[in-house]
């Protein structure tokens, strides 16, 4: 994140023009490796921007720096041990960006290694950038983003999976 | 996000109005964030606005998390506790924007580990 020197405690080194938060628009959504995670709502968390999305494939404009970072929520079909991994893939480009996710159901990693947002930072200042969220290795079978009760009644201890889009200018 | 460990005195992100953690990129004072407890609440306010995140290990039971007035599940987080298990997982960070960031969990938190991330966007 940003850092600020404490001499300039009201300065941001770069300024955070929005923050738009993408996320599923349905819930039980099945996965294995390879899936691209679907978005088909968003909430604007702070500024005014709104992004094109096809089949969970999200364009940003062109102009401007992007932070994504993804964090995904889901079921595990056995609790102990179950791991899945995602990143953030450029579509043009075709090859994955930035730094994997990871989310793992186990008791010791506690918040040192329970989950890692995916984080890639976007340069689409002189052209836009089309990217999404897939799934890299599931550890089993049966993943499920975003249960509900019709999954696992558990599903009201966790949050749900997001897409975060910091735009900077 | 990476986990910071924090070593000194002021790892408790609620228990002091100067630091928000001891290691790290938000090892510094800032002077606009100022933080209260009211009945067991523990809450941070500044002037304008910021993003928080926070992330929160407890030390009983597992369950969801926001900042109160941000109750949805797309910005909540999983607390974690170390013998209590669910099918479900998902980050441990809630997320919101606004100038006053209070958790929906007032007890059982281990201080230890809790932090609380504040990026101002707006004075």
């Amino acid at each position: 994140m940003t850092y600020m020197p404490s001499s300039a405690s009201n300065q941001t080194a770069a300024n955070v023009a929005s923050l738009t938060i993408l996320h599923n628009s349905s819930t039980d959504i099945a996965i294995t490796a390879g899936s691209v995670v679907p978005l088909g709502s968003s909430i604007q968390s702070h500024g005014s921007d709104s992004y094109t999305v096809s089949s969970g494939v999200i364009t940003l404009p062109s102009g401007s720096y992007y932070l994504v970072r993804a964090a995904l929520a889901s079921y595990g079909p056995t609790v102990t041990g179950d791991q899945i991994t995602y990143q953030l893939y450029d579509t043009s480009g075709s090859v994955y960006v930035g730094r994997r996710g990871n989310l793992v159901w186990q008791e010791s990693p506690k918040l040192n290694g329970g989950d890692e947002y995916a984080i890639a930072l976007i340069d689409a200042l002189s052209s836009s950038q089309t990217i999404d969220c897939r799934v890299l290795t599931t550890s089993s079978a049966g993943f499920v983003l975003d249960p509900s009760g019709a999954t696992s009644a558990q599903y009201t201890y966790a949050g749900r999976t997001r897409i975060e889009i910091w735009r900077f200018s | 996000m990476s986990y910071i460990i924090p070593t000194g005195g002021n790892s408790n992100p609620f228990a002091t109005s100067t630091a928000f953690a001891v290691n790290g990129p938000t090892a510094f004072s800032e002077p606009w964030v100022a933080t209260s407890t009211s009945s067991g609440y523990r809450t941070a306010s500044l002037s304008g606005q910021a993003v928080g995140n926070c992330a929160l290990q407890t030390t009983s039971g597992t369950t969801r998390f926001y900042f109160l007035n941000h109750n949805v599940y797309v910005q909540s987080a999983h607390a974690y506790y170390t013998s209590f298990q669910t099918y479900v997982e998902s980050s441990d960070e809630c997320i919101a924007t606004d100038s006053s960031f209070t958790t929906s969990i007032k007890a059982s938190i281990d201080t230890t580990t809790a932090r609380l991330n504040l990026i101002k966007v707006s004075h």
